[in-house]
């Protein structure tokens, strides 16, 4: 696998994945605006708006459709937290030009289709139709309904909320009902228009070939707009230490219930920097032969769950398990009791020589997976480096480093949602 | 080996399929440029087996959830679970289980041949303890809750208890906390002894390997058994459902459905031909390219959450249609109106030719993947096939299997699930 970075235009970089093992290559379009909690709800409208059709497939079963005649080509969208910005990514799969058994050339078709998607969707007079903004609407308020089908995702979310507070990470990345239902068709225009000229963007192809169009067809229709107050992607705003840890509970119709905790660290950005955190969490909450699968459910059998993870690009960690509401104040103080012992160095060498082998494995399966590599390269926005070069980093963290991440780990909030007694 | 059998396409690769001695069944891919691995030692026996006779043996009863049970007891040996020595490797390790298959399976960039032998090992080496099968409760019970909160497990298996009169595909595949509670140790050995055996398994790897490294392997490993004749239940099932809606209240945002329609096949596990025309059916009549689809999205019916599968395995074939809703009945009565008009002959000879050309790229793309291959390499086992055989058949389908196919779904076997939302 090698990677060749391309200056398209101002803050627009093409990075060229080439991995001669897929059948398949991926083009994603990545967009990294500054995270701001009044326009979230508008740009993750944005893009399911701008991924339903075009002014040449002004109907979303017409794009649809054309997707399936371009061998089912796989057009997927999101709008997500990455540290302090919002990313917005726009991505399509398809079978390789030699896989065709006609005139199509599928990869240079999806990602002209792509483009088209993004700089020529269908709009009439400074505005979107408001046909397809209200059926769009309509989808993304289910979709900020529904997070409460998913009890242990819901509970996480409610968790960020309540330990961010003012932050605007805190926020859902759909916004709220209220939101999605206030933004007007020239809102949504002027976002578009604001996203094309100031969002820092970075354009990944994933494949065996590198088709000439597809940066020449970026390169010249970025060089058709005005492209000025770039995104900073080096912004960071690092939540506060707390001196009284927040607990909240809520209460549902639900028979087991979940808990969520987070904690702040003092370690945060890209591996290289924050590779410690990476193996403490591994070792607290991550693979089977970590603390808190090992007592807290082999031992205890508290729960089926309690899993450790990180956010590097934003510096905290969360603890989630699913329990029995008369175990749930126990699981705290175990989960509290392990964390007490990370940061007094109670883990073996051998813990972490596992813990350092399972973190590398997967990051050298890295290479065999196209949408992990758009990943990789669209999430670390500072990090140039490799899946390979970052194992190597894993690698010489020592004992004493993962102690110190342990140590500038501490609690913050913890969220609990439980079933309602016959009572209430 | 018995026999020794290589396979060659020359898009896609080639690949092996072997017979040990012992009765087991190999299936080998060699995937060059990989660095990752991925096997599965897996075995015919799943949830729906709680009825059998072992070499014509009285027919003995389990209690529902064994299986599942099982398999998390496997990882436990007297010197330590398989977990741990999995993690010394660096090996990510799992297992599942369904209501046909129980598969134990790991993945790794290094180390293949101490990971393989740690995977024959301790699916050979079973160690149940009336202590260890206490603690067991305890997690699995907790594992039964957690789904009991999930409204797409739950609307589900309404469905198929009231599509089921006797076939135990009806019952949940971890069980009941009651069910559950029935389980000891000797009714563990029982079901190991009984579908544990070389004869009833398989053993599937793609990757970063080498087909002779692999068989050698597998020679030295595989220990020396008499073969065992099972005979697993047969369940007499008709068209007939025991009734045609069902319902159950949840806190979900809006209701979510299923709707199933229960098919009888002439064969007693569904063949390659009758699982791909299944699909395209499925795509024909509500895909998002589909006038279906259409209708009742532009008429508010439905959102981004609206699917279809084709759900099938040893005795038991269904067409299954989810989604949320405001209104399921609408949603059905129209999905048979459009089952109707297609019946009728009205196919769309465009969309089903885009469609065979998007699930031709289907198959392609799950060569991209050593998990998608091993999993497809494990319903070669179960139902026989081969790996390359979906391009070959899929030429061969017609919109006339498609029609006579449609005919199956009729009203008088269709099942309606739908989960209430229950505020409050």
């Amino acid at each position: 696998m090698s990677v060749t970075v391309f200056d398209l235009a101002k803050g627009v970089q093409g990075y060229y994945i080439k991995n001669e093992r897929f059948n398949t290559t991926l083009v994603s379009y990545n967009f990294y605006i500054p995270l701001n909690d009044k326009n979230m709800a508008t740009y993750s409208l944005l893009v399911y708006l701008l991924t339903s059709c075009s002014e040449k497939y002004r109907d979303y079963i017409g794009l649809n459709l054309r997707l399936l005649e371009l061998y089912g080509a796989d057009l997927s969208c999101s709008a997500t937290k990455c540290g302090d910005c919002f990313h917005i990514k726009v991505a399509v799969s398809v079978i390789n030009n030699n896989l065709s058994f006609d005139d199509t050339k599928p990869v240079n078709e999806a990602a002209k289709l792509l483009s088209e998607l993004l700089f020529a969707p269908t709009t009439e007079n400074g505005s979107f139709y408001s046909s397809d903004i209200e059926r769009e609407k309509r989808k993304t308020v289910e979709r900020i309904e529904g997070e409460i089908n998913n009890k242990r995702a819901f509970a996480r979310t409610r968790l960020l909320e309540e330990m961010f507070g003012a932050d605007p990470y805190g926020k859902f990345s759909f916004g709220t009902v209220e939101e999605v239902q206030k933004i007007s068709g020239e809102e949504l225009y002027c976002a578009w228009e604001n996203m094309l000229k100031t969002a820092f963007i970075r354009i990944n192809v994933v494949g065996k070939e590198l088709p000439e169009e597809v940066f020449k067809q970026a390169e010249n229709l970025f060089k058709q707009t005005d492209r000025k107050d770039i995104t900073d992607i080096s912004r960071f705003v690092k939540i506060s230490e707390t001196e009284e840890v927040k607990t909240v509970t809520q209460r549902m119709n639900i028979t087991q219930g979940k808990l969520a905790m987070g904690f702040t660290s003092q370690l945060h950005g890209n591996l290289s920097k924050a590779a410690p955190l990476s193996l403490f969490c591994d070792i607290f909450g991550g693979g089977p032969y970590s603390k808190l699968f090992e007592n807290v459910r082999e031992k205890q059998s508290l729960c089926y769950y309690c899993t450790a993870s990180s956010r590097r690009s934003k510096g905290f960690v969360t603890v989630e398990s699913g329990v029995e509401e008369v175990n749930a104040d126990k699981t705290v103080e175990s989960v509290m009791k392990e964390l007490a012992d990370m940061q007094n160095g109670n883990f073996s060498d051998s813990v972490i020589e596992a813990s350092k082998k399972s973190v590398i494995d997967s990051l050298n399966s890295y290479n065999d997976n196209a949408s992990a590599l758009d990943v990789w390269y669209s999430r670390d926005l500072g990090d140039l480096s490799s899946p390979s070069e970052a194992a190597e980093i894993v690698r010489n963290v020592t004992k004493e480093q993962i102690i110190s991440a342990a140590k500038g780990v501490k609690l913050h909030t913890v969220y609990k949602l439980l079933p309602k007694g016959d009572k209430e | 080996m018995v026999k020794t059998e290589h396979y060659t396409d020359a898009l896609l690769g080639e690949y092996t399929y072997a017979r040990h001695e012992s009765g087991l069944s190999v299936y080998i891919m060699e995937k060059k440029g990989f660095t990752s691995s991925h096997a599965i030692f897996g075995t015919k026996y799943g949830s729906i087996d709680v009825k059998f006779s072992r070499n014509s043996g009285p027919e003995i009863e389990v209690p529902a959830g064994i299986a599942h049970f099982l398999e998390h007891k496997l990882f436990e040996s007297e010197e330590g679970d398989a977990f741990t020595r999995f993690s010394a490797t660096g090996a990510y390790a799992n297992a599942y289980t369904s209501f046909d298959r129980t598969c134990y399976l790991f993945s790794c960039s290094k180390n293949f041949k101490e990971n393989f032998e740690i995977l024959l090992d301790f699916v050979q080496s079973p160690y149940f303890t009336a202590e260890t099968v206490k603690k067991e409760q305890g997690i699995i019970g907790q594992e039964i809750k957690m789904y009991d909160d999930n409204p797409g497990w739950r609307v589900m298996f309404n469905l198929l208890c009231e599509m089921y009169e006797e076939h135990p595909v009806k019952t949940d595949i971890a069980g009941t906390v009651e069910s559950i509670s029935k389980i000891d140790d000797k009714l563990l050995y029982e079901c190991y002894n009984t579908f544990y055996n070389p004869s009833n398994m398989f053993i599937c790897v793609a990757g970063n390997v080498k087909t002779d490294e692999v068989l050698n392997l597998i020679d030295k490993n595989i220990k020396k058994c008499e073969p065992v004749s099972v005979n697993k239940a047969v369940y007499t099932e008709t068209e007939k459902v025991k009734s045609h809606y069902v319902e159950q209240e949840l806190e979900v945002a809006k209701p979510i459905f299923c709707l199933g329609f229960k098919e009888i096949l002439k064969t007693e596990t569904p063949t390659l031909k009758d699982r791909i025309v299944a699909s395209i059916l499925l795509d024909l009549l509500c895909s998002d390219c589909s006038e279906l689809y259409r209708r009742l999205v532009d008429s508010a019916l439905i959102g981004d959450e609206f699917s279809a599968e084709y759900f099938c395995g040893k005795g038991y074939s269904a067409f299954i249609i989810e989604g949320e809703t405001e209104s399921p009945k609408t949603v059905a009565e129209e999905i048979q109106k459009e089952i109707d008009r297609l019946s009728l002959g009205e196919i769309d000879l465009k969309l089903l030719s885009a469609i065979k050309k998007s699930a031709y790229a289907d198959a392609v793309k799950r060569f991209d993947s050593t998990d998608s291959i091993v999993s497809d390499m494990v319903d070669c086992a179960l139902f026989g096939g081969g790996l390359f055989d979906t391009a070959e058949v899929l030429k061969s389908i017609t919109a006339e299997d498609i029609i006579c196919r449609l005919k199956t779904l009729r009203q008088e076997s269709g099942v309606l699930s739908v989960i209430k939302s229950r505020k409050g």
